[in-house]
């Protein structure tokens, strides 16, 4: 059968919030029966958007994750609420809004927090992808239809079709389990979750500085370090790129706290500029100044 | 058969037919039945000579007509002979006939106001009733379409409540997009419109706690005996009727006309409200206000200040208030520029203005190309942080010394275009002279500008060789004349400074223009659909654009103003406190229109003594503006009203509150981003020209009504009545304006206002409107399709070059070397000042060593959708809630946070010798040190003392910015120079700060307190 799958592209979301308003506007002060009560009108939130900001000024980035159910593959929260919660044939997990009435133990089901006190309701409730909606004919929920961005995309397919277009873009489960049989992935999630170690490239002349261009800038683990594993290895490089306009470079796609790296830039004429870092969070080096010609 | 026979029996059947025609429309149709219900009266139709008449009386809804003259009849309405009369009386009747031979006393009506202005809209309803509107759905809902400040809505209804608003979808029926290609590749937008996230809050704010559901009189204020002027602010309210409101607004309307003279009204509103255009503050407030003389106030161009102060004097588009063109942009830049740069300019996050999120999609395509960007703001706005590329940081007010920088660079590495300079400006070698230094000795090289911006100068360099090497559209602001850069006090060097380095790469070249694909879509911008600065219902021709765009397509009554005086916004605190004020004058109409100063008193006029205020947004969204609270305790102010749809902001300063309903609870009409006037063609951020059926989707809340039922009733206590709404009823004059538009062409009335919304369709690609400026660049006469600058504004021949009077880009400027050529604030060509607020400002600096800026709000409307116990107190990027408080956001870098032991979230105060104002700290990398970014435009003032003299909980920041005029001959705001200090709050002071629960307005209590 055909399933409904909401795919979020964290490198498109600019943390407008109108998913998560929309989704406020369809469930505050409606009641769907059999899918769920009435929102408070403030204060129960069934979609979080984390926000992460990378680096130090003035070389960042930021990024949003819309959050919300995954409707996971395995949800640990249907074993773990005696009846209240089930998974429908079509991967939408629903929490039954009679069944969980009163019940706010029901919030502690879900591992990932994304079950909510509706103090309006007096109910454990959460998002149902609009389930409401689409039984009736909506092809979209609500935060899909608002996204303006063009982060929340929604596609009804098989679960066979559905790996594929995960394996061919890149889409992750979340939380365990395979993206096909969960309703929410997630596209660029490394967005939110790597590191960068970056820096910017100039060279004096003349008693004039200026960004060097064009420049080759490695990154590689530290001898001995741990971090690949192998202990003793000599220099290994990771990443080369080429520095822009404004002699920037920026290496992305690390892991935090992945341990003790050298960043190395060509140097016309002279031996490269060297910096050794330890990688926390992400990191700005500054300017590093080299030789010759910009 | 002779004429006049004709018109006799014309008269006798039409007359005859009257009766007939309501009789059969109240039985089919029960609003016309409802209608009828309302009043019991004789009416009289007569030829003046008596030779013909009938009359009718009404009576329990039922209507009978006799041949003759009713010895007493409650209306008469008398018409010169029979022919006036078959003019005026036909079915559907010409409006322009009704208004000539009423202003020619060829049509007379007399009676209670009241009567009259019943009797002569019964005789219009029936061309409105019975059309039905809204589409029902499968699930019982009916779906509406209304409109909003971030987009048109589709607005599900059942039960008579609001279920859901939402982006409207098109279906089969409707126009389809365009598309432009480019680089190999196809770009066309989805369809259907996009929504501003304050528009999805909608719901929320319509069913807000903090509605004004009934008419209110402050407890401790009597018109007969003691006013008490000094509670302002601080007394709680009690409800009154209707009636009682309305008769104590009309008698003071009288006694202050009275006691005073002309002069003695004062009246003002926000730069924005519901959507509509006639409802609107531009429309039916002013054909009020008009109606009884009045004292407006004056707005300073507040979004534009340096384009409007500035630019003007180098490149005209005075209309736009110094903005630019931006035809056909949105291709050019896709198929031919190879950089953009975005200076002050978030249209992530400011959408333009009314654009919603339709320019998003385009700027992904940018994306898609992999075009290069540069963003140029203190803050790492969310156009950087979502687009990527070079973020330049500089100080708030030292933009001029970067762009002197940048044109150094471009002079001595010969990297402008010398020829385009040479033909198409004048003026450049003062100019360049002054930037070499050859006449200051300063070079203003990269590394003098680092000293001031505190960007690197290698970083300066780059830019400037990029931009010099590249073809490259520039953003000035997220709408091509807008930018927190130019509301500083040096936002008019900035502005000028945009032009110039525009005019030095050659403006209007395939590739090289302004803009950042939020405008310039390539829609029809031919069809004609009025914006809401044309002026809806307002009858004014000098204050809207009613004369240029819409007077000939509209008939209407003229609405003149016989009061000559003016209160500049950013000066009404002083005219009240102080009894004076003056500033220069905002007028688009030519270049030199601004140097006009005007001054408060005019001469032989009244002071004000009443301030009827619309809405309650002056708190939030001006300068220093604990002044605005100050002033309300002031016993020159002998009366005060306030009609708001919600008790915020000055609100709660009123001795009488009438409460408006919004758009959702009234009819109108307008189109999606379509302000008009003073914003032309501000509809091509939208991917799809869209007008508009704003239904009435459900009844007004408690008592609330239309502003224009409001005025109405004031006016028919002030025998005004007929002439406020020339017998039309809301719908009516809704109906009225789409005959006034295309539309009619390509949809039924009956069909426009069953579905709601009509999507113009695109030209061909062949028929698009050219790319603006092009033109310019290649010595041609004006192509694109504007009416500015007016005809005599030309210099040589019309649409020959600019509104300049060398009508080429003028690095010197011709107008401000004709008014005042040794201005030093204003110097004829754009040079380096400090900004009286800012490092420079020694010592001031050394106690407030952050520099604030209050950019326009990402998610909120201004003070629309603010607080209000509305959907975006929940948006943790807007508010934090903090111990059950909703806590307006201030951002702060990590190293300043340190220095002060400030943690993220904690509640710090804001301060300098203005004020104080409490929010929760967010601490962020992406505001460079030294700053603190914290939007305008709270809506919530929350004073914790006396209001205007302690400090504010809400989070209205704009009480801690200078109320100095950028430069002293303006009437402009430099906001974003404004020095502060800022502080942990402890504990302890927020526990004994007053604690105000949250103030909502009574459902059943009549009571409200403001403590």
């Amino acid at each position: 059968m055909k399933k409904p799958h909401l795919v979020i592209d964290v490198a498109l979301c600019q943390g407008c919030n109108n998913c998560f308003l929309a989704c406020k506007d369809e469930h505050a002060g409606n009641d769907w029966p059999g899918y769920a009560k009435s929102q408070s009108p403030l204060g129960e939130r069934w979609i979080e958007i984390p926000y992460r900001e990378r680096g130090q000024y003035p070389l960042i980035d930021v990024t949003y994750r819309p959050t919300m159910c995954t409707h996971c593959a395995d949800a640990p929260c249907v074993p773990r609420s005696d009846g209240a919660i089930g998974k429908r044939a079509d991967g939408i997990v629903l929490i039954d809004p009679e069944k969980a009435a009163g019940r706010e133990e029901l919030v502690k089901a879900c591992p990932y927090g994304m079950i909510a006190w509706s103090e309006e309701s007096g109910v454990a409730q959460k998002c149902t992808l609009c389930a409401h909606l689409l039984d009736s004919g909506w092809t979209k929920p609500r935060c899909v239809q608002a996204c303006g961005p063009g982060a929340l995309s929604f596609v009804w397919e098989t679960d066979h079709e559905f790996a594929k277009r995960a394996a061919a873009d890149g889409v992750e489960a979340l939380h365990p389990g395979d993206p096909e049989h969960t309703a929410v992935g997630y596209k660029n999630l490394t967005r939110f979750e790597s590191c960068f170690i970056a820096g910017s490239v100039a060279v004096e002349h003349n008693g004039i500085v200026d960004c060097a261009s064009g420049r080759a800038a490695t990154l590689k683990h530290a001898a001995g370090s741990a971090a690949d594993g192998a202990a003793g290895a000599g220099e290994e490089t990771v990443q080369t790129v080429l520095t822009d306009a404004f002699g920037d470079f920026k290496f992305d796609g690390l892991k935090s706290g992945s341990g003790e790296y050298v960043v190395e830039v060509a140097s016309n004429g002279h031996g490269p500029a060297r910096i050794a870092v330890k990688l926390g969070e992400s990191v700005n080096l500054g300017t590093i100044m080299v030789g010759g010609e910009r | 058969m002779a004429a006049n026979l004709i018109h006799k029996v014309q008269f006798a059947v039409t007359t005859w037919g009257l009766a007939q025609a309501l009789r059969v429309q109240s039985r089919r149709f029960p609003q016309v039945r409802d209608w009828l219900a309302k009043e019991n009266l004789v009416a009289q139709v007569r030829i003046r000579d008596n030779s013909q008449a009938r009359y009718y009386i009404f009576q329990d809804g039922k209507v009978t007509s006799r041949r003759g003259i009713h010895p007493n009849a409650d209306v008469v309405m008398t018409f010169q002979d029979a022919s006036v009369a078959a003019r005026v009386l036909r079915p559907k009747r010409d409006q322009l006939e009704f208004l000539s031979a009423a202003k020619t006393f060829q049509l007379e009506v007399a009676g209670t106001d009241h009567l009259v202005t019943w009797f002569t809209t019964t005789m219009t309803l029936m061309l409105s009733a019975g059309n039905e509107y809204g589409i029902k759905m499968k699930d019982g809902t009916v779906r509406y379409t209304n409109n909003s400040n971030g987009g048109p809505v589709f607005v599900y209804v059942k039960d008579g409540k609001i279920v859901r608003v939402t982006p409207i979808e098109f279906d089969e029926q409707d126009a389809k997009p365009w598309t432009i290609k480019a680089r190999g590749k196809e770009f066309t937008p989805p369809s259907k419109t996009t929504v501003s996230p304050h528009t999805l809050s909608w719901k929320s704010l319509i069913y807000s706690p903090d509605r004004l559901l009934y008419p209110m009189k402050r407890v401790d204020f009597d018109p007969n005996g003691e006013r008490n002027p000094q509670n302002r602010g601080i007394s709680g309210y009690e409800r009154i009727s209707w009636d009682e409101a309305l008769d104590i607004v009309a008698a003071e309307i009288k006694r202050v006309k009275r006691d005073h003279g002309p002069g003695a009204i004062m009246n003002g509103s926000g730069s924005h409200q519901n959507w509509g255009a006639i409802g609107y503050w531009l429309s039916a407030r002013i054909r009020f206000f008009n109606s009884i003389g009045w004292t407006p106030i004056a707005h300073n161009p507040d979004s534009w200040e340096g384009w409007y102060w500035g630019a003007v004097h180098h490149w005209g588009q005075s209309t736009r208030l110094g903005g630019g063109e931006t035809f056909s942009t949105v291709e050019d830049l896709l198929k031919n520029a190879e950089m953009v740069v975005f200076w002050s300019s978030d249209p992530e996050s400011t959408s333009g203005v009314y654009g919603a999120q339709e320019g998003t999609v385009r700027r992904r395509w940018l994306k898609e190309l992999g075009i290069p960007m540069v963003h140029i703001d203190p803050y790492f706005n969310h156009t950087a942080g979502w687009l990527g590329g070079k973020w330049l940081a500089p100080k708030p007010g030292t933009d001029s010394a970067m762009i002197l920088a940048i044109a150094y660079v471009w002079i001595t590495e010969n990297l402008y275009d010398k020829k385009y300079v040479f033909e198409r400006t004048s003026g450049f070698d003062a100019w360049k002279a002054y930037v070499l230094g050859e006449d200051d000795g300063i070079a203003k090289t990269p590394e003098w500008q680092e000293a001031e911006t505190g960007v690197p100068a290698k970083d300066v360099r780059a830019l400037a060789r990029e931009w010099g090497r590249k073809k490259t559209y520039l953003a000035p602001g997220g709408y091509v004349g807008f930018g927190g850069a130019c509301r500083t006090a040096t936002g008019t060097d900035w502005a000028r400074g945009m032009v110039y380095l525009m005019a030095m790469q050659g403006l209007g070249k395939p590739g090289i223009n302004m803009g950042c694909l939020q405008q310039g879509a390539p829609l029809d911008t031919r069809f004609y659909f009025p914006g809401y600065a044309e002026g809806g219902m307002s009858g004014d021709l000098d204050a809207t654009g009613l004369s240029l765009h819409m007077y000939q397509r509209m008939p209407q009554l003229v609405s003149m103003n016989p009061v000559k005086q003016a209160i500049p916004r950013l000066r009404i605190p002083e005219a009240i406190l102080e009894g004076k004020a003056e500033a220069y004058m905002n007028d688009g109409k030519t270049i030199e229109a601004q140097f006009g100063k005007f001054s408060y008193p005019a001469p032989g006029h009244s002071q004000v003594k009443m301030y009827y205020k619309f809405g309650g947004s002056h708190i939030g969204t001006m300068v220093d503006t604990n002044r605005y609270a100050r002033m309300y305790s002031s016993e020159n102010l002998e009366f005060v009203v306030n009609q708001s749809i919600w008790f915020e902001g000055e609100a709660k300063f009123a001795d009488v509150i009438l409460p408006a309903c919004t758009n959702f609870e009234r009819f109108d009409i307008g189109e999606f981003a379509n302000p008009g006037g003073y914003a032309e063609h501000a509809f091509t951020q939208s991917n799809h020209r869209v007008a508009v059926m704003q239904h009435k989707c459900i009844e007004p809340l408690g008592e609330s009504k239309p502003d224009f039922q409001i005025f109405l009733q004031l006016a028919e206590r002030l025998g005004l009545g007929n002439a406020f709404s020339e017998g039309s009823t809301e719908i009516e004059w809704c109906r009225r304006l789409f005959e006034a538009t295309d539309l009619p062409r390509v949809i039924s009335w009956k069909e426009f206002i069953r579905k709601g919304y009509y999507v113009v369709p695109p030209l061909p690609e062949e028929n698009r409107d050219p790319v603006s400026y092009n033109w310019f660049a290649e010595d041609r006469l004006k192509d694109v399709p504007e009416l500015s600058p007016l005809p005599g504004d030309y210099k040589e021949e019309w649409k020959r070059g600019l509104q300049t009077q060398t009508g080429r880009l003028e690095f010197e400027s011709s107008s401000l070397k004709r008014f005042d050529p040794d201005d030093p604030e204003r110097p004829p060509i754009m040079t380096w000042r400090e900004s009286w607020e800012g490092p420079h400002a020694t010592e001031l600096f050394e106690k407030y060593p952050l520099q604030l800026i209050t950019p326009h709000p990402r998610f909120s409307f201004h003070t629309h959708h603010d607080g209000k116990g509305a959907a975006l107190n929940d948006v943790t990027d807007h508010r934090i809630e903090i111990d059950g408080y909703h806590y307006w956001i201030a951002r702060i870098n990590p190293a300043d946070a340190a220095e002060r032991g400030i943690k993220q979230h904690d509640v710090i105060r804001l301060y300098n010798d203005r004020g104080g104002v409490f929010c929760a700290a967010v601490i962020t990398e992406r505001v460079r040190p030294g700053l603190i970014h914290s939007y305008e435009s709270s809506a919530v003032y929350d004073p914790v003392g006396v209001p205007g003299h302690s400090d504010d909980r809400g989070g209205c920041v704009n009480i801690l910015t200078p109320s100095r005029m950028q430069i002293e001959k303006s009437h402009a705001t430099a906001a974003n120079s404004c020095l502060i200090q800022v502080e942990k709050v402890r504990p302890e002071v927020l526990r004994s700060a007053r604690v105000t629960a949250r103030q909502s307005a009574p459902e059943d209590k009549t009571v409200m307190a403001l403590a």
